[in-house]
């Protein structure tokens, strides 16, 4: 998995890491969603994204698809919408996490002219609910304390430390955030420049 | 985030370059940066991207390239999957950012 170095650049190996433990965690059995539910929302939002036809005949796949192909599109009433039809908002912030990360990693082999790494297999086992004082504020989900990009996942506390843990890894450590003039290979100011473009080619305002 | 850090460390950027790649951003392998960008978001020209990056700043700068444009691919859905909000002091201290990118045109959280 994530044979990364045979590959024809340097890539470090806490990058490897994180990508396997990305890997590992869509595959095990989360807070609401089992193994194979979180890989499926995976291989939905992985096929959306590459613009393959889809064709959602689930909440869970619905929200799937909207998320890894067309992030932009997301409404509050949507959200509401798919709760009336079952997705309890703390799913569906589970299914955000699953989605994001996923797409993190396909961006960055994408990126490289790397090929996709193939879906894990999903692990047996039921999920484990974990319940917090999350409740919905000027956010669309509900999240635990006010809403910032911290504590956007925090309705489902395993999916915020994932979050922010190949945050860290691809990018910068909440910590070190911080910095406006931190250099590792890039300077601060060209990584907010790829973050910028990035952003603003997904038609992110945030 | 990138006109704090220009601005803190006193370097000049045009962030039009941002929205209009044919300008030049004026950093180091800038050009090259935002064709990166592109091609990771786009899935086109992704070689000829990342072969201009690699000769602009090298091998370890252009995965770093990568994981980046990955991590905001990964928060550009967070961000628009819970309806993230931009309080009025953000937007205050953005404004011209927000005028110069024309970004009201993406702001989705009112609606």
């Amino acid at each position: 998995m994530f044979d990364l170095a045979q590959m024809d650049l340097p890539i470090r190996a806490d990058l490897v890491a994180a990508f396997r433990e990305v890997w590992e965690q869509l595959a095990r059995p989360g807070t609401r969603l089992s193994g194979a539910e979180r890989v499926a929302a995976a291989r939905i939002a992985r096929a959306a994204r590459e613009g393959e036809q889809v064709a959602p005949s689930t909440p869970l796949e619905e929200a799937a698809a909207r998320l890894g192909g067309r992030p932009w599109t997301i409404r509050p009433d949507w959200i509401d919408k798919l709760a009336e039809q079952g997705l309890a908002p703390e799913v569906y912030v589970e299914i955000v996490g699953v989605v994001s990360r996923m797409t993190a990693v396909d961006t960055f082999h994408r990126a490289l002219g790397f090929d996709l790494e193939p879906l894990p297999e999903p692990r047996p086992g039921a999920p484990r609910p974990v319940e917090t004082k999350a409740r919905r504020t000027r956010g669309w989900v509900p999240m635990v304390g006010p809403p910032t990009i911290p504590t956007a996942l925090s309705a489902v506390p395993a999916e915020n430390e994932a979050m922010e843990a190949l945050h860290g890894a691809m990018y910068l450590t909440m910590a070190e955030m911080q910095d406006p003039d931190i250099r590792k290979t890039l300077h601060r100011t060209q990584m907010e420049l790829v973050a910028a473009r990035t952003s603003i080619l997904n038609q992110c305002f945030y | 985030m990138l006109s704090w850090s220009a601005t803190t460390t006193g370097r000049t950027i045009d962030l039009r370059a941002v929205a209009d790649p044919t300008r030049d951003p004026g950093l180091p392998g800038g050009r090259e940066l935002l064709a990166l960008a592109e091609a990771a978001v786009t899935g086109e020209h992704v070689l000829e991207a990342r072969e201009r990056l690699l000769a602009a700043l090298g091998p370890a700068a252009t995965v770093d390239a990568a994981a980046v444009a990955g991590n905001f691919e990964m928060m550009n859905r967070i961000a628009d999957g819970t309806g993230m909000p931009v309080g009025k002091a953000a937007r205050r201290d953005r404004a011209f950012v927000i005028e110069a990118l024309d970004l009201d045109r993406l702001d989705h959280t009112g609606t």
